[in-house]
């Protein structure tokens, strides 16, 4: 039996922003780039604000008594509804993590192994997720926090060498790129690109006090849509729209420009390295939390004996895309536009849900305040 | 052994497992030829060939001689040169691959030459649309639009002084910060510039050395283009100088001069330092080493619905040589005087090259198009607005200042017949 343990702060902070940010290195990110054309970095912004303001209304709820985020809606749906709400939670997760895999393992291939068929690289990452998950949270929060600041040392250096030779910073213009009324829209449309944020909540009861979680919230989502601004500027300076919107790989294209004569060739190999360590990271994460929500669904404390079964689950969604264009449409349509409506909404039904209650029983008798919920997970 | 133990060890062991297995895969130790199994092709050159199809010109690295010429040229280490006829470059790549032992690959590749017949043909595109989805070939390749036929060129590019011809090329376009006579365009370059559609795309220019002239036969300094400088002996039988620039269709459409590249790299502000001389019909034979520390300022404004763009470009002059036996180091007047000459040819050098933007290659050579997108908020408003079509009825009022700092180490000139002051 796995002891769930405690991380820190600091260490959820980092998961989450390696769970959002990854998502920037490979083709994912040309979802933004499609809708946001020149202003790819305001409708990040937007996207991320969106979805910061979606989850705040459920935060002062797990403040007193720790709570996952399916405790909470079984505590205030009825356990019939909060299930049936957990279990489309878990398996939207699940099929964006498979999603996500698809694009990084196109991108491993396109790399490093383009003669390996991808379903080999997906079976073999999935592997290594696996045992990694088996080890627990606590190992994975603190590999974690040593890739997060892998991962800003490698945004920072990207940053640099490319403002240094690559950039024009008049390639920005026109700011607004589509226009007000549709960034906005698109906003809306596409806060579900830090939809993962809610995963944070499932990982409410492994942060020690509610100020370290709600600082971690706070910083986390700070922090991933700050380095998706650098991400999408650096982008469109070096590839002003719509050269931006003909890449598949922006990422990689940005670091491949990279030349500093025939004495160091190849910069883009120590970046895809790095981007292959974050990347592994965030996919062992997901193992991770995916059978942790499933143990929270079943109401059993052992989290392993779902980690195979989730990564088989996982590893059967990345089969289903035929293509990549397919696999970076389904994320966009499906995922986003009209995942958000559900998954987006459900914090503030959670909250206006628990205001009623609240209410309702304050004008019974204030005595008769519900007291905490279902057992939780790793408690 | 405990069992605790075992579990210890069997979770090592899985753990030692994953990681190679994960490090030799994902890493592309396993999926990758072994390196004398390949081999790398530096240069590729483009031409056009019968029935739409292209003449492909590989240069191919000789790796297995490369390590023993360092230090004395033999003709073992001459790359090794392959020309088919092929649909496109990955279909010449496989033809060519049918002789060689080694697996060609493009990963090492620098340079792209392209002929300039071709490149005024619409299929020339196509070309290019072909190569950039290949995962080998790289968006930061050398792209230069040759005069003469590039299979000849290619073969030709024997740099004295350079250990391989392609590493003659690097350097030339290493070179341009400091001569400033072409572009150092990327493939990248040409494609953001064709794709945003705003700006012409340019690629530099490349040519043999005449063989029939003579020393006599040496153009004036307006006409300097790669292929007409005649030099007897030298280092290299091609010449690299000037560009060629591109319509908003992606097509060749017309030549800029060595002199003309100075012009568009400095209203860039693409340029850290070059020798300029002033042109013959000046007052004065003199010569500069111009620095670029400044950004051309760019101002642009409606006038009588025009669009009217005044730029102001600062230079800093170091005095390298000069004719006149007037003392323009001690007597500032003088001073002052030769820089508003110099002021004054560089604003008439580049009106000129702004009406053959108009007249011949009818676009926005100058990237003037940033300066006026900033008052756009949205891309339909910029493409509504039409540049394009705004540019060919813009004006340009264009103001050099040229600040002399440096005079060299004469203090007055040694022809002074009032002696020293």
């Amino acid at each position: 039996m796995i002891k769930a343990g405690h991380i820190s702060g600091r260490q959820a902070t980092a998961i989450m922003t390696i769970i959002l940010v990854t998502k920037l290195m490979n083709p994912i990110a040309t979802i933004i780039i499609r809708w946001g054309q020149s202003a790819a970095d305001t409708l990040a912004f937007l996207s991320g604000l969106i979805m910061l303001v979606l989850v705040l209304p459920i935060l002062p709820l797990v403040k007193d008594t720790p709570k996952t985020l399916f405790g909470l809606m079984r505590e205030h749906f009825g356990k019939v509804l909060g299930t049936v709400f957990s279990i489309f939670l878990l398996i939207t997760l699940s099929l964006d993590t498979a999603v996500v895999l698809r694009a990084d393992v196109v991108q491993v291939q396109l790399i490093f192994a383009p003669q390996t068929p991808l379903p080999i690289i997906e079976s073999l990452i999935l592997l290594v997720a696996v045992y990694a998950s088996y080890l627990g949270l606590e190992a994975i929060a603190r590999s974690n926090l040593i890739a997060f600041f892998l991962l800003i040392v490698l945004i920072i250096t990207l940053f640099i060498i490319t403002q240094l030779f690559y950039a024009n910073w008049m390639n920005l213009a026109p700011i607004l790129g589509p226009g007000i009324p549709t960034l906005l829209t698109q906003g809306i449309l596409h806060a579900g690109f830090y939809g993962e944020l809610l995963i944070l909540f499932n990982l409410r009861i492994f942060v020690r006090d509610y100020k370290s979680f709600k600082t971690s919230v706070f910083s986390s989502q700070i922090i991933s849509v700050s380095v998706s601004i650098i991400a999408f500027s650096l982008f469109q300076l070096v590839f002003p729209y719509p050269s931006s919107g003909h890449l598949f790989f922006p990422f990689i294209e940005l670091a491949k420009l990279i030349y500093f004569g025939r004495f160091i060739q190849h910069i883009e190999a120590a970046f895809a390295i790095t981007w292959l360590i974050v990347g592994l990271l965030r996919i062992t994460i997901m193992v991770y939390v995916l059978s942790f929500m499933m143990a929270d669904i079943c109401n059993t404390q052992n989290v392993r004996r779902f980690i195979p079964s989730i990564a088989i689950f996982i590893f059967y969604g990345t089969l289903i895309p035929p293509s990549l264009v397919a696999d970076v449409d389904f994320k966009d349509v499906q995922l986003m536009q009209y995942g958000i409506f559900v998954y987006g909404l459900l914090p503030i039904a959670i909250a206006v849900v628990a205001y009623l209650r609240k209410r309702k029983n304050n004008k019974k008798s204030p005595s008769t305040e519900p007291q905490g919920g279902p057992a939780h997970v790793g408690e | 052994m405990s069992a605790s133990r075992w579990s210890i060890r069997l979770r090592q062991s899985i753990l030692w497992f994953a990681i190679s297995v994960t490090t030799l895969t994902t890493t592309g130790c396993w999926d990758n030829h072994e390196l004398e199994d390949l081999a790398f092709i530096d240069a590729i050159g483009v031409d056009e060939g019968p029935h739409e199809n292209f003449e492909i010109t590989y240069e191919i690295m000789n790796a297995s001689t490369e390590a023993a010429i360092q230090g004395k040229r033999t003709s073992a280490g001459r790359p090794v040169y392959a020309t088919v006829i092929a649909k496109n470059g990955i279909e010449g790549r496989v033809y060519t691959n049918v002789s060689s032992d080694r697996l060609m690959t493009n990963s090492q590749e620098k340079i792209l030459i392209l002929g300039e017949k071709l490149l005024r043909k619409p299929h020339s595109l196509n070309l290019i649309e072909m190569l950039v989805r290949e995962r080998e070939f790289r968006r930061d390749l050398f792209v230069i639009t040759s005069l003469d036929q590039v299979d000849s060129v290619l073969r030709s590019n024997d740099s004295k002084l350079a250990t391989l011809p392609d590493r003659y090329l690097e350097n030339m376009r290493r070179q341009h910060q400091f001569t400033a006579t072409i572009p150092n365009s990327s493939l990248n370059d040409f494609l953001v510039a064709h794709e945003v559609g705003d700006w012409l795309p340019v690629m530099p220019l490349i040519g043999l050395q005449p063989k029939q002239s003579t020393l006599n036969d040496t153009v004036s300094r307006e006409e300097m283009l790669p292929g007409r400088i005649p030099i007897r002996g030298g280092v290299n039988k091609i010449q690299m100088l000037g560009a060629e620039v591109f319509n908003y269709k992606g097509l060749a459409t017309g030549r800029l001069s060595g002199p003309e590249v100075q012009i568009y790299l400095t209203m860039l502000g693409h340029v850290q330092t070059f020798i300029y001389s002033l042109p013959a019909h000046a007052a004065t034979d003199t010569v500069m080493l111009l620095r670029q520390d400044v950004q051309p300022m760019v101002h642009a404004k409606m006038q009588r619905g025009h669009l009217v763009f005044d730029v102001d470009i600062p230079f800093i002059a170091t005095l390298l040589a000069t004719n006149t036996t007037t003392d323009i180091v001690l007597n500032a007047t003088e001073t002052k005087q030769l820089e508003r000459e110099v002021d004054k040819v560089l604003s008439q050098q580049t009106m000129a090259l702004f009406k053959r933007t108009k007249k011949e290659f009818h676009g926005d050579l100058f990237q003037l198009s940033h300066n006026i997108k900033w008052r756009f908020l949205t891309e339909d408003a910029w493409r509504q607005f039409n540049w394009p079509k705004r540019y060919m009825s813009a004006r340009l009022h264009v103001h050099y200042h040229v600040r002399i700092t440096t005079f060299g180490k004469q203090r007055t000139p040694f022809r002074t017949l009032s002696g020293v002051k």
